[in-house]
C-alpha cells in the first residue's frame, strides 16, 4: 500500500516503519500531469492533491493542515465518500501544546496506517528506519552547497520517494550569479525552472523549497541519548528517549516552514546559508492562491536585503513565458558589467 | 562605431542605431507588430540603414530587448527590456533612480543605482490595469483615438475615482460614471489616475526620486502629472519615451563591443 | 409611532431634528450620523440605508465611535487588548479582568468599505508587500502603521493553526513590522476516534476532549498574559463572571435574531442585523453599552412585530447568508431587491451559542473556541447552515465569497452542495469587494434572479 505525502514533516520513518511505502506526493508520476480548470482561488497543488486522492483509491493521502488550501482540499476529498485519506494536524506554534498536538498525531496516524494493513513497528523496527533516514538526511545536507542544483533536487527527490541516497553532481567553479530558490513545493514537473536560471547567467546554490534542502532538517542528532546505532538493543537504551519520542521531537523541534507562528525559525535558518553560499538574489516561487509563502515576499527583502523576484507557478507544470522573462531581467541585474 | 538596438514590444518595434564616438542617436524609427516579427525587424533596420546611407557591415553590434526578442535572429545577443530601458533612461538622464515604464501589455518600476545599473524592479505582466492596455480599452469604448484621449484628460476638473483594481470591472464602472452623468474628461483623467495608482503600488516597493517615465504611454499628456501626484513627487518624462528601450539596447551593445 | 422604513443619510439629518424635537436621549457617543462623515470622512454612509429608529441610530453611532472609544479608554489609564482571529473568545477573558478593554483589529477591514478607499489603507497594505490577492482585512496592517485608526495594542493576541491562512500571512507581517504577538495554538477540529473520550460542543458539534484540553492549555497560557497585564490573576470566578456578562450579550442576540429572522416579514433591516451580530464578538469595546444597544434594538423589532409594522413586506424572498459582507451596501441591495435576511452565519456562529456556565470556566470557553466553524470540516458548518436554513423557512441561501480570503475558495462549494443535495434550494455565490460600485448591476442581476428562482419555486 503505497501512501502519499503531502509533506516532508510527515515523518516517513513512521509510514516505512508500519511496512507501507511512503512516497513525496509532489514526484509520484501522475501528479500536476494535467492541468485542473481551477476555480478562482484555489490552489494548483491543492487541487493536484485531491485528483490524485480521488484517482487512486488504492492508495492513501495524508494532508496536512499546514495551509488552509490543504484543510479544505480534504474536505473536498472526503465530502461525498471517505478516500483513503488522512489529514495530519501540524501545529504552527512550538508550545508545549503543540508539541502534544504533534505526538497525538503522529499516534493517530499511526492507528489510521494499522487500517490500512500496516503493523504497529517495534521500537527496534522504528529504530532502524530512523536511523537510515537520519543518515541520508545528513549526507545530503552535507551535499548541497557544492551541488548542481538539478542534480541536488533529483537527489533529494529520490529521498523522498523511497529513502534512499543517490549523490548529487557536484558543481564546477562558474561565475553565474549565485541564487537561492525559496518557496513551497517544487515538483519535478517544475525542475525546468533551474535550467532556465541557468539559461538567463545564474544558478540555484540554495533549494529552500519545501522539496529541497529545507526538506531535509528534521534530525534526531540532537536528541541526548539518541542511539546513532540502529541495532542497539531496547535494554541499552535504557533512560535514553524512546525511538517514539525521539521521531516526535526530530520532527517538531527542527522542522522549518512560514506557517510557523512565528516563523522566525525560517529566516534563522536561511539567513546563515545565504550568507555562507555568497547569494545575491533570492527567487521566491509560490503557487497562485498560496497565501503564506506570498506575505512573506518583503519580510524575504528586509531580513536578508537581497533582491527578491516573486514568479507564481501556474496551473500547468514548468516555465511561463513571463516568468523566463522575469528570470532573465532578475540575473542580468544580479551580473556584473 | 555603429550599434543597434532592436525592442520588438507587444504593440510596436522599434530600433535605434547609436553612434558610440558621438554618442548620440543616428536615427531612429517604429513599425507596428505583427506576426512575423523577424520580418517586421528586418524591414525596419533595413530602413534606418538605408537612412543613414549604411550597410550591415558597418554595424558593430546589434542587441534585440522586448517581448519578441528572442525571434530577431540577426541580433547578437538578446538582453531584456527591464535592463535595456535601464540603461537607455540613464544615458539620457543619469541622475536617474527611479524609472516606470507603461508599455502595452505590461508595466516596470525600475530602481537604479548610481552609475545606472538595476538595482531592484518590480512588474505587472499579469493585468491589463496599469498598462497601455487598459487605456486603448478605454479610447476603443468610448470611441476615440489615443491623442483625442490625452488631450481630453486635460480639461478635467474633478477627476472621477476609479475603484476597481481589475480592467475589467474598471470597464463596467466607467459605463456606470458616464451613464450617471459625469463629464468625459473626468472619466479619461480618472483612468488615467487608476493606471498611475497600479503603478504606484509598485513604485512603492522599489522607488526612489529622481523618477523618470517613459515607454509608449509616457507619451499620453496628463500621465506624467498623474503618477506625479500619486508618488507626490516630480515625474519626469524622458524625450522620445518610445525609443528608451531600443537605445538601452544599442549602447549595451556598444559596451560589449568596446 | 413611526412606520419602520430606510432612510438615506439626508433623510436622517431631517430624522434627527425630528426625534430631538421630540425629546431624544442620547448616550454620550450619540450625535447625527452626518457627523461622521464629516469628522471621520465615512463617506460611504452616503451610499447607504439606515433604518430609520432611535435604536438604529444608537447602533450605527457605537459601532462608528469605537476608534475614538479606546482612545479615551487608553486615554484613561485603561490597557488595551488586541485579539486577531479567534472571534469571540479572548474578549470574553479580557473583559473579565478591570482595566481591560478589548478589541478586533480585524475589524479594520470595514474602514476601506466605509471610507469608500480614500483612507487608502489597501494601497497602503500593497506597499507594504500585502497585495489584493490578499482579503481585505490586510487594511489592519497600515493602520498599525500610521496608528490613524484604532490606538495600538498593549497586548496582541492571535490564534493560529487552523485559521485562514491570509490572515494568518497578514498577521504575521506584522509581527514582522515590530508589533509582538502572542500566538496561540487552534487545532483542527475533528470526530472523535474510536476509543476517544468525546466531548460536547455547541452547534451539535463534538471534538475529543484532547483536543478540548489542548485548547483550554491554550487559553490558560492566553489567560497569563492578560493577567499580567491586568496586574491580577484571571482566576476562575473572574472568568466566570466575565462567561456571564458575554452570554447576557449571546442571549439578547439570540432573542435579537429570532424575533427578527422568525418574524413572517422583517422586522428590521438586514444591514442592522449584520452590524448587531458583529457586537458578539467583542461588544464594540465596551460590553455594558453593547448590551444597552442590544435591548434598544430588540425592544424595537418586538414593538415592530407587535404592531405588525415591518421594513419590508411577507412577499420578500427568505434569504440565508452566509458570510459577512466587505462592502456594507450589499446588505441594503438585497432588500431593494425583494430580498430578506432569514438566517445568517458570519463566519463566528460560536461567537452567538451560549457558554456553558454548568462546566469549569476555561473549559467552556475552551469548549466554545473549538467550535469556530472555521476550525472544523467544512462539511460541519454546512449542516448547521442546513438545520437553520429547515428551521427559519430559508428559500435561497447567498454565500458571499470574501475577495482573496483562501478558505473561500473551496468552501462554498461544500456549503452549497451540501444545502442543494439536502433541502434543495437555490443557492449562488457572490463576490462581494470593499466597495462594490462597479459591480453592483452585476451582482443585482444574480440576486435578482435567485429571487426569482426562488419565487417561482413558491407557485409549484
Amino acid at each position: 500500500m503505497r501512501v502519499y505525502l503531502t509533506s516532508p514533516w510527515i515523518p516517513a520513518e513512521w509510514v516505512r516503519a508500519h511496512g507501507l511505502e511512503a512516497r513525496g506526493i509532489w514526484f509520484a508520476d501522475t501528479f500536476r500531469q494535467d492541468t485542473p480548470p481551477l476555480a478562482g482561488g484555489v490552489c494548483a497543488f491543492a487541487e493536484s492533491v485531491v485528483r490524485l486522492a480521488e484517482a487512486q483509491p488504492d492508495s492513501a493521502v495524508v494532508f496536512t493542515t499546514a495551509c488552509d488550501q490543504l484543510r479544505r482540499g480534504f474536505d473536498a476529498a472526503t465530502v461525498c465518500e471517505p478516500t483513503r485519506a488522512f489529514l495530519f494536524n501540524l501545529p504552527a506554534t512550538q508550545t508545549p501544546a503543540a508539541r502534544q498536538i504533534f505526538r497525538a498525531e503522529l499516534a493517530r496516524l499511526g492507528q489510521f496506517l494499522v487500517t490500512l494493513g500496516g503493523t504497529a513497528p517495534t521500537p527496534e523496527i522504528l529504530r532502524h528506519e530512523m536511523a537510515q533516514s537520519d543518515e541520508v538526511r545528513r549526507r545530503l545536507r552535507a551535499a548541497a552547497p557544492p551541488a548542481a542544483a538539478r542534480s541536488y533536487a533529483e537527489s533529494v527527490a529520490r529521498f523522498h520517494t523511497d529513502g534512499s541516497f543517490a549523490a548529487p553532481t557536484v558543481l564546477d567553479p562558474s561565475p553565474a550569479a549565485p541564487l537561492a530558490l525559496v518557496g513551497g513545493p517544487l515538483g519535478a514537473k517544475d525542475w525546468k525552472l533551474f535550467d532556465t536560471m541557468e539559461a538567463a547567467g545564474g544558478r540555484v546554490v540554495l533549494n529552500g523549497t519545501l522539496t529541497g534542502e529545507r526538506s531535509l532538517c528534521p534530525t534526531f542528532d540532537g536528541n541526548a541519548g539518541w542511539p546513532p546505532d540502529s541495532a542497539a538493543a531496547d535494554h541499552q537504551s535504557v533512560g535514553k528517549p524512546k525511538p517514539f519520542d525521539a521521531l516526535a521531537a526530530g520532527y517538531i523541534d527542527n522542522l522549518v516552514d512560514v506557517f510557523q507562528r512565528p516563523n522566525t525559525r525560517f529566516y534563522a535558518w536561511l539567513k546563515p546559508r545565504l550568507l555562507d553560499r555568497h547569494v545575491r538574489g533570492i527567487v521566491l516561487w509560490h503557487f497562485t492562491g498560496c497565501d503564506l509563502w506570498r506575505a512573506e515576499w518583503q519580510t524575504l527583502r528586509e531580513v536578508s536585503g537581497l533582491p527578491v523576484l516573486l514568479l507564481e507557478a501556474d496551473e500547468a507544470a514548468g516555465v511561463s513565458p513571463r516568468d523566463a522573462n522575469r528570470l532573465q531581467a532578475f540575473v542580468e541585474m544580479l551580473t556584473p558589467a | 562605431m555603429i550599434c543597434a538596438g532592436i525592442d520588438a514590444g507587444s504593440r510596436a518595434i522599434k530600433a535605434v542605431l547609436y553612434d558610440t564616438a558621438a554618442a548620440l542617436v543616428l536615427t531612429s524609427g517604429l513599425a507596428d507588430q505583427g506576426v512575423e516579427q523577424e520580418r517586421l525587424a528586418t524591414e525596419l533596420f533595413d530602413k534606418l540603414l538605408r537612412e543613414a546611407g549604411l550597410n550591415r557591415s558597418q554595424i558593430s553590434g546589434v542587441i534585440a530587448t522586448g517581448y519578441g526578442r528572442n525571434a530577431i535572429r540577426f541580433a547578437g545577443t538578446t538582453i531584456t527590456e527591464i535592463t535595456c530601458h535601464a540603461r537607455g533612461v540613464h544615458h539620457l538622464a543619469p541622475d536617474a533612480r527611479t524609472i516606470i515604464e507603461i508599455g502595452g501589455q505590461d508595466s516596470k518600476v525600475i530602481a537604479l543605482e548610481d552609475g545606472g545599473r538595476v538595482r531592484d524592479f518590480a512588474m505587472n505582466d499579469r493585468c491589463a490595469a496599469g498598462t497601455g492596455r487598459f487605456l486603448e480599452m478605454v479610447a476603443s469604448r468610448l470611441e476615440m483615438n489615443w491623442e483625442k484621449l490625452s488631450g481630453l484628460a486635460q480639461q478635467s476638473r474633478q477627476p472621477a475615482l476609479i475603484s476597481n483594481v481589475c480592467a475589467v470591472f474598471a470597464e463596467t464602472e466607467i459605463i456606470g460614471l458616464l451613464a450617471s452623468g459625469k463629464p468625459l474628461s473626468d472619466v479619461v483623467a480618472g483612468v488615467q489616475n487608476a493606471v498611475a495608482t497600479r503603478v504606484a503600488t509598485l513604485a512603492g516597493r522599489v522607488a526612489a526620486p529622481p523618477v523618470y517615465f517613459t515607454g509608449g504611454v509616457a507619451l499620453q499628456a496628463g500621465m506624467a502629472r498623474a503618477l506625479a501626484e500619486v508618488l507626490a513627487c516630480p515625474v519626469s518624462v524622458v524625450p522620445q519615451p518610445q525609443f528608451t528601450g531600443a537605445l538601452g539596447a544599442a549602447v549595451l551593445a556598444a559596451e560589449r563591443v568596446a | 409611532m413611526t412606520a419602520p422604513r430606510k432612510l438615506s443619510l439626508s433623510e436622517w439629518d431631517n430624522r434627527y431634528a425630528e426625534l430631538h424635537r421630540a425629546g431624544l436621549r442620547e448616550p454620550a457617543y450619540g450625535g447625527p450620523l452626518r457627523r461622521h462623515v464629516e469628522r471621520e470622512q465615512d463617506f460611504r454612509l452616503e451610499q447607504l440605508q439606515f433604518d430609520n429608529s432611535p435604536a438604529a441610530l444608537r447602533l450605527w453611532n457605537f459601532l462608528l465611535t469605537e476608534n475614538e472609544r479606546l482612545h479615551q479608554a487608553r486615554a484613561r489609564g485603561e490597557k488595551i487588548v488586541g485579539a486577531m482571529k479567534d472571534l469571540g473568545t479572548i474578549p470574553v477573558m479580557a473583559y473579565a479582568l478591570p482595566g481591560l478593554r478589548a478589541f478586533y483589529p480585524d475589524g479594520a477591514w470595514w474602514t476601506p468599505c466605509l471610507m469608500e478607499g480614500s483612507d487608502k489603507l489597501l494601497q497602503q497594505a500593497e506597499a507594504l508587500g500585502i497585495d489584493a490577492s490578499f482579503c481585505p482585512v490586510r487594511a489592519m496592517l497600515p493602520a498599525f502603521q500610521n496608528g490613524e485608526h484604532f490606538p495600538l495594542p498593549d497586548l496582541l493576541l492571535c490564534s493560529t493553526g487552523a485559521v485562514c491562512d491570509d490572515f494568518s500571512a497578514i498577521a504575521q507581517r506584522l509581527e514582522h513590522l515590530g508589533h509582538a504577538i502572542f500566538w496561540w495554538e487552534m487545532p483542527r477540529r475533528r470526530q472523535p476516534a474510536a476509543g476517544e473520550t468525546a466531548c460536547a460542543l455547541a452547534g451539535n458539534l463534538t471534538a475529543p476532549k484532547s483536543q478540548v484540553d489542548c485548547v483550554r492549555a491554550e487559553l490558560q497560557r492566553a489567560s497569563g498574559a492578560l493577567g499580567q497585564l491586568a496586574g491580577r490573576e484571571l482566576d476562575a470566578a473572574l472568568l466566570a463572571d466575565g462567561i456571564r456578562a458575554a452570554n447576557q450579550v449571546r442571549r439578547l442576540l439570540a432573542e435579537l435574531r429570532q424575533t427578527v429572522y422568525a418574524a413572517p416579514a422583517a422586522p428590521l433591516p438586514a444591514l442592522e442585523l449584520l452590524v448587531a451580530e458583529m457586537l458578539a464578538l467583542h461588544f464594540c469595546s465596551d460590553r455594558e453599552e453593547c448590551i444597552a444597544v442590544l435591548e434598544d434594538l430588540l425592544a424595537e423589532a418586538r414593538a415592530r412585530r407587535s404592531r405588525n409594522q415591518f421594513v419590508s413586506g411577507p412577499e420578500a424572498v427568505r434569504i440565508f447568508w452566509v458570510n459577512p459582507v466587505a462592502d456594507l451596501r450589499a446588505m441594503n441591495l438585497l432588500e431593494d431587491l425583494g430580498g430578506r435576511i432569514c438566517g445568517s452565519d458570519f463566519m463566528f456562529t460560536h461567537a452567538l451559542d451560549l457558554i456553558p456556565e454548568d462546566l469549569p470556566p476555561l473549559e467552556a470557553l475552551a469548549r466554545t473556541a473549538l467550535a469556530d466553524p472555521m476550525v472544523g470540516p467544512a462539511s460541519d458548518r454546512a449542516a448547521r447552515i442546513v438545520r437553520e436554513c429547515h428551521a427559519n423557512g430559508a428559500e435561497a441561501v447567498v454565500v458571499s465569497r470574501i475577495p482573496g480570503a483562501s478558505h473561500c475558495a473551496r468552501e462554498g462549494e461544500i456549503i452549497r452542495g451540501s444545502v442543494r443535495q439536502t433541502l434543495n434550494l437555490p443557492t449562488i455565490e457572490l463576490e462581494i469587494p470593499s466597495v462594490c460600485d462597479a459591480l453592483q448591476p452585476a451582482l443585482g442581476s444574480r440576486l435578482q434572479a435567485l429571487m426569482e428562482t426562488a419565487r417561482a419555486r413558491r407557485t409549484k
